[in-house]
């Protein structure tokens, strides 16, 4: 399968040796399956550390916690 | 927020090796700068959603930024949310592979200051879970203890977490008596005030914790929302949010407004 989604020049040749797409993960209970949500860090200074620390990569999302100024809705 | 992407089940599974951060967009004065520099949309100014995948460091981005998952994952296949997850799992077993991940335990995913994190769990229909504590130490104690319950299979993305510092810091139907420990709170479908759903004190066992944890999350029914009633009602009703920095999102480009 193609990836499109990678840029594949900013990382400079380093996905090549990429394991396949549907290779086992080791799971601590930090990646278990979970709920069926996504468990947020809310703060950028908290998350990057926590990333430095295990080595993990970042998935970022910045979203507004309201809709037309009004509360309650992303 | 892209619900088509985040809500699947294979980026749920996937997202557990990577550290996911979501950062309320206008609340923070580093973190609008920090955004700026990852995605400029055509406005040329800070708009309301930001998606990247970067490294460890925080510094490369591995997949094409953008104001959604769409950008980078959109028109790659016909089935945009697996591309994404398998993307995710190739990135993460990379990272494993050349020994850069440590398997070590991920801290306590905590939502910031609790008027925001209030707010934050109405938007995602969850619990908000309030650490209280008298010290830094009582409350590093509590984090401890409260993040691996966090992470577990029963518990992970079902709540959202903060620290109380003072007493009025959240609007409730009562005053949280347990010190130190926890408060279970179901918000208000606006996120501006909360019901005590639980409390729990900080002298339970691990086991205790874990059991009044999973029956407070399991007392919350989660409100239906229909974003159009809700917009229409929270502007009657004068429910509205008031950001830390200006918002500069154009909104959607003509021909995709919504008609009124």
């Amino acid at each position: 399968m193609q990836r499109r989604g990678f840029i594949t020049l900013a990382l400079g040749g380093l996905l090549a040796p990429f394991a396949p797409a549907d290779s086992a993960e080791k799971t601590t209970h930090g990646n278990s399956q979970g709920s069926g949500k996504i468990a947020w860090y809310g703060a950028w200074k908290e998350g990057l550390a926590e990333a430095k620390r295990t080595g993990r990569p970042i998935l970022l999302i910045a979203a507004a916690p309201h809709c037309h100024n009004v509360s309650g809705l992303w | 927020m892209d619900r088509s992407f985040l809500s699947q089940p294979e980026v749920v599974a996937a997202s557990r090796s990577f550290v996911c951060i979501r950062l309320a967009t206008y609340e923070n004065e580093e973190e609008a700068k920090l955004l700026k520099s990852i995605f400029i949309g055509r406005s040329g100014e800070l708009e309301n959603t930001t998606f990247a995948i970067l490294d460890p460091e925080g510094k490369r981005p591995l997949v094409a930024p953008g104001r959604s998952p769409d950008r980078a994952f959109r028109g790659a296949t016909d089935a945009p949310a697996r591309e994404m997850a398998a993307t995710m799992r190739e990135i993460s077993a990379y990272y494993r592979k050349h020994g850069k991940t440590h398997d070590s335990d991920l801290t306590l995913p905590s939502n910031g200051a609790p008027r925001l994190a209030l707010n934050v769990a109405a938007c995602d229909n969850v619990p908000l879970v309030v650490l209280h504590a008298a010290s830094d130490t009582e409350r590093t104690r509590l984090e401890k203890r409260l993040a691996p319950l966090a992470w577990s299979t029963e518990l992970a993305g079902r709540a959202v977490y903060t620290v109380l510092a003072g007493a009025n810091e959240l609007k409730l139907d009562r005053a949280p008596g347990v010190k130190p420990g926890l408060t279970v709170v179901a918000p208000d479908t606006y996120g501006q005030s909360g019901k005590v759903l639980a409390e729990i004190s900080a002298t339970a066992s691990d086991k205790e914790l874990k059991a009044a944890l999973l029956a407070a999350l399991a007392r919350f029914t989660p409100a239906e929302k229909d974003s159009r009633f809700h917009i229409g009602e929270g502007r009657q009703r004068g429910v509205y949010w008031k950001t830390l920095l200006p918002v500069t999102d154009p909104g959607p480009p003509r021909g995709q407004r919504p008609r009124r």
